[in-house]
């Protein structure tokens, strides 16, 4: 019998790279700590009969590139009636939705100047985020190329770069340093629109919509819009995207254990020996591909004794900061939504509310007036409350890890009642629909699904921790300085927010390692 | 008497190119709006007895190339160097960078062992990134866009140049570019007032706080005059900052260039689509083929030719183009030196400059205020006393102080007024008292200099004292605009030499010297 090869952690990406890995041959085995499957994506029954997806605001978007090479069929074409809304006084909502057209008749209500330039920005944004798209679909290019299949990848960028045509590449360039700020300062004039999207694209970072490179992350989550249209994060079914991961990796006979957790993965001579469990049992294996985050997985797992000096001083720089908490409501109904909707309810009224929002989290304290965005899973899944009665799932932000007063478990109710009346106050009829709460700190969501420091993304999603400098510059190349070692989850390129991108360019590293 | 180019604008940057192309045989003409040439490097008696760098008050960035090839000391340049930096502690402690590097690192030491040792390979490093970028400030940004024979010669220069670096400079030069200030010192050190002081440099000119992304290219940008090592290598010009434009004015006047100050263009004559020569406010029009504007982009573009003329994706990106001033000026007359109490008494620490930057949070909580359109009601500010190191700059036993602000937002809620204006020379004066007592009964004479005093007195836009910003957007090929980077404009015979340029920024003069190189090239 051959020695298999261990992925740890059972999300999407453990899934992905282990469904790869059986596909090509191997024998796998898939260790996942906690009972389930699905990691982020896992549901939590967090009051009797109220079921939510805490972290799933946005699962992200599955390059038909992964499914084709995982032998999955795409997925299911997003949910035409997703889109953002936000209140506007009186009454009425200001509306995105993925298509450009309908987007614009509803801005037309609040502000024709801006209806006038939406088509055009959403317009611009795909082909901006289009570039983007390729680059995340294969290895980052390798900066430090010296030979000339190495330099491929490089030449292969450049020409990308040029397709765009002159305008566009130069406004690639331009655009991905700048601050969303000014970006939609260029664009547009409604404060509450402009809010809206500077929201998105600082969704999940420490970062306020002042900072440099935040249009990066704007367009980061374009990647996979429609021509001409805008990508409404949380339009891709979680559930049912776990549920076919796992049928599939059954299907390629992968070993899938839960309730596995790893305590250390052992090395001899600088190549991996075994994986042992926090059971004691001790699993011979020729790879390991951990998605953990890479403090974990280098850290904490492997002995230190193995890794250069300069490796960990870089592995600990990574910037985590999570700055999001989550509060799961049970409510005994819907408050007034407009017709059809099933989506998110952005509460951004400005910029600069935002950026305040943001701010406090420099000086290590909680925002007083936080960003919070609203969604109601059970618009679409009806079986995760009672009848008649629905969930509420609230992303607050700014909420920061690193407190420099009080600490975590302390501030959760604060931080639940805080949020609980910023919703309040913006969608009127909400607090009277609450019957009970759970809140997830940042400290509770590292906890409960092993995300360091309480970020999902396993590293933030700025400019100098992408492409080649991610997880840390030099080794972006999944394969790690310990043979047979891979980090295969967001961690890696490309990162947060792109399904199985990671693990399906880690697994095609593995195979080619063996070459 | 007939010219071949005329350059509009007497700053440091018009005299250069001014310099370089009459020592190659042009009749050339300088026009200056004020009384006298130096734009944002100008020394000016503001009170009797009292002269002052009224606006840019140091220098390290200038190219050494500059000063050979125009011979600076013959005509008068004298650096003289600041011998040290100290940073006065909330605890009542300081902080001190001195001229030696090992007194710096016991200094530092005494705060953090650790940072002590951190301090030679991080300075190890900048001195690699200086190192690095300095090729590049050399170099007319070639056009990524371009399939032109020269800009894909251009791009394949700088595609090895990068690689010849190696993955580790290029990744710590890649951090540089997009990282903050704060987090970039933060992999390096960890005592918070070292870190604080270190990253000013990174805000200096630009709005952000150092927190922000890109405030780490900034710090780089201030490097670049510090690759010997030294923790500050920044001197005073002898005679004050003026005496840097007057000695490439001199140089200038040497090769045959002739100088007008009070002699304001009020726009480019063209013909047809090139440049003729230009007309004064006073209606008095002088023919050259050759016109360059040393002016920022804006007045560049927009006000001294028409924008109706232009390609409209330029005039888009000119009037994009930030400038955002952020910054002022306070010039004190004083009767007696400031007696700080973290280092109390006279000594050589008033020979260098005082930073007032205790910690991370300080300049954060100044940037904050701006953010929200209003001055930091207690600002970051870098000072210097030019009379210790300068007697002739004031009167016997007094001295003159030079004090840079930040934040002083150009776009002030509810606009700037005198009484904002003494408002914000208030908030500076008290801010800087808590630390020297004694400063607030020496001041004989105030001068308070906002962002809107700047762009008055010296043009610059929005008193932004980089001619725009120094953001990743804004530079190198994209300074001023895509396609429009090479210090041509789509105007044959008209030019732009000023810092809103590659590389732009500080008294350095290397956009006038490649838009003078540019200019000689094309004939």
């Amino acid at each position: 019998m051959s020695v298999p090869t261990i992925v740890i952690g059972g999300g999407t990406s453990g899934l992905v790279a282990a469904i790869a890995l059986a596909r090509a041959g191997t024998k796998v085995i898939l260790l996942e700590a906690g009972p389930g499957f699905g990691g982020v994506l896992r549901p939590i029954e967090f009051v009797p009969g109220y079921r939510a997806l805490p972290m799933a605001g946005d699962p992200g978007w599955f390059p038909p590139e992964v499914a084709r090479g995982i032998g999955l069929g795409l997925p299911e074409a997003r949910d035409p009636v997703a889109r953002i809304i936000a209140p506007v006084d009186g009454g009425e909502w200001l509306e995105i939705h993925a298509d450009a057209k309908a987007t614009a008749e509803n801005l037309r209500r609040h502000s024709p100047a801006d209806a006038d330039a939406w088509p055009g920005f959403a317009a611009r944004l795909h082909r901006l985020a289009g570039f983007l798209r390729t680059l995340y679909v294969s290895a980052p290019p390798r900066v430090d190329a010296d030979r000339l299949d190495e330099m491929v990848g490089l030449l292969k960028l450049g020409r990308k770069l040029r397709s765009l045509g002159r305008e566009e590449m130069v406004e690639v360039l331009r655009v991905v340093p700048m601050a969303v700020a000014e970006l939609l300062d260029e664009w547009f004039q409604s404060d509450l629109l402009k809010g809206v999207v500077a929201a998105d694209a600082v969704t999940d970072l420490c970062q306020g919509p002042c900072s440099g490179g935040t249009t990066f992350s704007l367009l980061h989550r374009q990647v996979g819009s429609d021509p001409g249209g805008y990508r409404i994060r949380g339009g891709t079914d979680p559930s049912a995207l776990v549920t076919a991961l796992v049928d599939q990796a059954r299907r390629v006979g992968v070993d899938l254990r839960t309730d596995a957790r790893v305590s250390r993965i052992a090395v001899d001579d600088y190549r991996v020996r075994s994986v042992v469990l926090a059971s004691g049992e001790e699993i011979d294996c020729q790879e390991v591909v951990s998605t953990l985050d890479p403090y974990r997985s280098l850290l904490e797992l492997v002995d230190p004794v193995w890794f250069d000096p300069a490796l960990i001083h870089a592995v600990r720089n990574i910037r985590y900061r999570g700055a999001v908490s989550k509060v799961m409501v049970a409510l005994d109904g819907l408050p007034p939504l407009p017709a059809g909707f099933d989506g998110r309810i952005a509460l951004a009224p400005s910029i600069r509310y935002l950026e305040r929002a943001y701010d406090a989290t420099k000086y290590g304290r909680l925002s007083d007036a936080p960003y919070v965005e609203v969604r109601f899973p059970t618009i679409a899944h009806t079986e995760f409350a009672p009848a008649g009665k629905h969930v509420a799932v609230l992303h607050v932000q700014f909420t920061p890890y690193h407190l420099r007063d009080g600490d975590w478990d302390q501030l959760r109710d604060t931080v639940g009642n805080l949020a609980l009346q910023v919703v309040g106050d913006r969608i009127p009829g909400f607090t009277e629909l609450v019957r009970d709460r759970v809140v997830l700190t940042p400290l509770d969501i590292e906890r409960d699904f092993g995300l360091r420091e309480g970020a999902v993304s396993q590293g933030e999603m700025m400019l100098d921790q992408i492409l080649f400098m991610r997880p840390i510059p030099g080794w972006s190349q999944y394969a790690m300085p310990v043979n047979g070692l891979y980090l295969a989850g967001s961690g890696t390129h490309p990162g947060g927010g792109i399904v199985g991108a990671s693990a399906w360019l880690a697994a095609q590293a593995v195979l080619g390692g063996r070459r | 008497m007939s010219y071949d180019a005329i350059i509009i604008g007497g700053g440091h940057n018009g005299l250069v190119t001014a310099a370089y192309l009459a020592r190659a045989g042009r009749r050339v003409l300088v026009l200056e709006r004020r009384h006298l040439i130096g734009g944002a490097a100008v020394s000016e008696e503001v009170f009797p007895g009292f002269t002052f760098s009224v606006f840019s008050y140091v220098v390290s960035l200038l190219r050494p190339e500059i000063i050979r090839d125009l011979d600076l000391p013959r005509h008068g340049l004298q650096i003289l160097p600041l011998e040290s930096t100290v940073t006065p502690l909330d605890n009542g402690d300081y902080l001190a960078g001195w001229a030696d590097p090992d007194q710096t690192r016991q200094e530092i030491a005494r705060h953090s062992p650790l940072d002590a040792e951190a301090t030679i390979e991080f300075g190890r490093m900048m001195h690699h990134m200086a190192m690095a970028v300095r090729p590049i400030l050399g170099m007319i940004p070639p056009d990524p866009t371009s399939l032109a024979p020269s800009d894909l010669r251009g791009m394949l220069k700088l595609g090895t140049h990068m690689r010849s670096l190696g993955a580790e400079r290029f990744h710590a030069l890649y951090k540089l570019m997009t990282m903050s200030s704060a987090d970039y010192l933060g992999e390096w050190f960890e005592f918070d007032p070292l870190k604080a002081t270190k990253s000013a440099s990174g805000i200096i000119g630009t709005f952000l706080g150092p927190r922000s992304p890109g405030s780490a290219y900034v710090l780089l940008h201030h490097y670049m005059g510090e690759i010997d090592g030294a923790f500050r290598a920044w001197g005073f010009a002898k005679g004050g900052t003026g005496s840097i434009s007057n000695a490439i004015g001199r140089a200038a006047e040497s090769f045959g260039a002739t100088i007008r100050t009070n002699a304001a263009v009020a726009k480019v004559l063209t013909q047809g689509d090139r440049a003729v020569g230009v007309v004064l406010d006073s209606g008095e029009e002088i023919k050259a083929p050759l016109v360059v504007s040393g002016l920022d982009p804006r007045r560049t573009f927009l006000e001294l030719v028409d924008p109706a003329a232009l390609p409209t994706d330029l005039v888009d990106a000119v009037r994009r183009f930030k400038f955002r001033g952020s910054s002022g000026k306070v010039n004190l007359a004083l009767s007696e030196l400031p007696n700080f109490t973290c280092m109390p008494g006279v000594g050589p620490q008033h020979r260098g400059a005082f930073s007032i930057s205790p910690s991370l949070d300080y300049l954060e909580r100044a940037y904050d205020d701006a953010k929200y359109g209003e001055f930091s009601r207690s600002p970051y500010m870098d000072i210097v006393i030019p009379s210790m190191i300068d007697p002739g700059m004031a009167p016997p036993g007094k001295h003159v102080m030079s004090i840079f602000v930040q934040y002083a937002p150009y776009h002030l809620n509810g606009g700037w007024t005198d009484a904002k204006r003494e408002a914000f020379g208030d908030a500076v004066v008290d801010t800087l008292t808590r630390y020297a007592p004694n400063l607030k009964s020496a001041i004989l004479h105030r001068q308070v200099l906002t962002p809107v005093d700047i762009e008055r007195i010296t043009g610059l836009s929005e008193g932004n004292i980089f001619a725009g910003e120094l953001a990743l957007q804004q530079l190198f090929f994209l300074r001023p605009a895509a396609a429009w980077a090479k210090y041509r404009t789509p105007i044959r015979g008209y030019y732009q030499c000023g810092a809103g340029t590659h590389p732009g920024g500080g008294i350095m003069g290397a956009s006038g010297r490649l838009a003078a190189l540019k200019i000689l090239a094309d004939q």
